[in-house]
């Protein structure tokens, strides 16, 4: 019975992470590329419950009862890599992959990878994050001096009509191993082998955006059922407790 | 839960400035030359779940990381071209493309714009339409009867005795990125460390804008847009509001465990 106070409590605690998960998808609904993550949640292992035999002496000494679950934990975080909407924005800075890829990124950390292509200018000219990072082309930060700034869909750059570089697009043969690090940069683990990808395997949109990859009505729909199975594990600990009370006080008492 | 409550608010203050940047947009969108402002957001720093005793196995692709929420990273303007419009005025100027005036405040201070409703203020003097004086230092002559301003910015002007007589030369400046200019009112902007210094340039050369008499540059908003932003800033604001009440209902729960 007290066993089971601690298996709802590891239901309602589930629920909560999952909560934190969908408030951070809903509260990043606009931020360019985007990509939601998942929680996936299992059991505990199961384990199989046996009775002390009561009758000492007895052969087994045990009889077993059954398999026993101890309540759920969270498994694995899934990032959805679905491509989100491409949106128009008209700026010549903003832009967007449509495919497969991500932008490189040099930080002070060493490299990112970001699909938020919404980019800008810094103060000597240099294409940059909007926290300032240089973005790459094939040869190192991107210079961009003059007035018409052009993107090519194979990723080519051109200033005022002359070819400067080529974005740097990088791939990944599998990208589970992903992390986000905040600002829309993704860190790549030891052995992902990243390679940057030819023209023409991916494409660049120049003036657009990526949106991210949010189906609200799911994420509206995963925090109602989330609410609630947190509200039916808080009813089943409401109700160990009564039952407890109930065995304290009630079983054995003369009146 | 607390998580989701700073999710919820984080999302919500970030689209509350978003909102704040359309509503301003959408009131200057008959100011002229004024440039649209665009919000950007990023999403924040991620914690890895597992440290406080909650339920969570030991993956093996990587940790299971736990997101705190979004902000507003960057407000910067969008330089595109407004439309021109007539006005007939001899001391409308509009810039036709790239570039500036400089304008020099009382302090000393250089700010820039693309507002070309000029006035001659009491001296003679040729002013940007807050009464501020135009860099160039530019004299109209007393009793001048007709100014002409060429594309190329030169200004002649046609004295009383039937002479004309060249009386000045507009420049333009440039930025690296004028996205980083920091707009102080009456549309002016002065330069920051983002926009980079100003340099000169002839206008109609190195891909600079010329300038056009008897007109003025529009506003670039386009109230469609602004109009959809709106409605994408609220309903945002919404779901995350729903965020907030979601949390604080589970926490009512948590908090109503023992009767």
């Amino acid at each position: 019975m007290i066993r089971g106070l601690y298996t709802a409590a590891t239901g309602m605690l589930v629920q909560e992470l999952k909560q934190d998960n969908i408030t951070n998808n809903l509260a990043n609904m606009n931020t360019p590329g985007y990509k939601k993550t998942e929680l996936a949640v299992s059991s505990f292992p199961q384990v199989l419950l046996k009775r002390i035999d009561a009758i000492k002496g007895s052969a087994a000494g045990t009889t077993p009862v059954g398999p026993l679950n101890n309540g759920a934990m969270l498994d694995e975080q899934i990032i959805d890599w679905a491509e989100g909407n491409l949106e128009e924005t008209g700026n010549s800075y903003d832009l967007a992959i449509n495919g497969e890829g991500f932008f490189t990124i040099e930080t002070a950390q060493g490299l990112r990878y970001t699909r938020n292509g919404s980019f800008r200018l810094d103060g000597q000219g240099y294409l940059v994050t909007a926290q300032g990072d240089y973005v790459l082309g094939l040869n190192g930060p991107i210079l961009v001096q003059g007035s018409s700034f052009t993107v090519a869909a194979d990723g080519s750059l051109t200033v005022d009509g002359v070819y400067v570089d080529h974005l740097l697009i990088t791939g990944f043969p599998d990208k589970q191993g992903l992390q986000k690090m905040g600002h829309d940069l993704y860190s790549a683990p030891e052995g992902a082998l990243p390679r940057a990808l030819e023209p023409g395997e991916t494409a660049v949109k120049q003036g657009f955006l990526e949106k991210p990859n949010l189906n609200l009505v799911n994420e509206m729909v995963n925090m109602l059922a989330a609410l609630r199975t947190y509200e039916a594990n808080q009813k089943v600990i409401q109700a160990h407790d009564e039952l407890l009370a109930k065995s304290a006080n009630e079983i054995g008492s003369l009146r | 839960m607390l998580r989701s409550l700073w999710n919820g608010a984080s999302g919500m203050a970030a689209h509350a400035a978003k909102m704040d940047i359309v509503a301003n947009n959408l009131a200057n969108v008959n100011t002229t030359a004024y440039k649209k402002q665009k919000a950007a957001f990023t999403d924040l720093l991620y914690q890895r779940i597992g440290t406080t005793g909650q339920p969570v196995r030991e993956s093996s692709s990587g940790p299971a990381l736990s997101g705190s929420g979004v902000k507003l990273t960057a407000v910067s303007g969008l330089f595109t071209q407004g439309p021109i419009i007539s006005t007939g005025r001899e001391l409308d100027v509009a810039i036709r493309g790239n570039g500036f005036m400089e304008v020099e405040l009382p302090n000393g201070q250089l700010a820039y714009t693309r507002d070309g409703n000029l006035q001659v203020d009491g001296e003679g003097t040729l002013v940007h339409s807050s009464g501020f004086r135009l860099s160039a230092q530019v004299m109209v002559p007393a009793g001048a009867k007709k100014l002409v301003i060429a594309p190329n910015g030169s200004i002649t002007a046609t004295l009383e005795d039937g002479t004309r007589e060249e009386i000045g030369v507009l420049p333009l400046y440039r930025f690296n990125n004028p996205g980083g200019l920091m707009p102080i009112g009456q549309n002016l902007f002065v330069s920051t460390e983002e926009s980079g210094a100003a340099w000169e340039e002839v206008p109609g050369q190195s891909g600079m804008g010329t300038f056009q008499q008897g007109m003025l540059e529009g506003s670039n908003v386009n109230l469609v847009e602004e109009m959809t932003q709106m409605i994408i800033a609220q309903r945002a604001y919404q779901f995350n509001s729903r965020s907030v009440q979601v949390a604080d209902e589970m926490w009512g729960m948590a908090n109503n465990l023992r009767k």
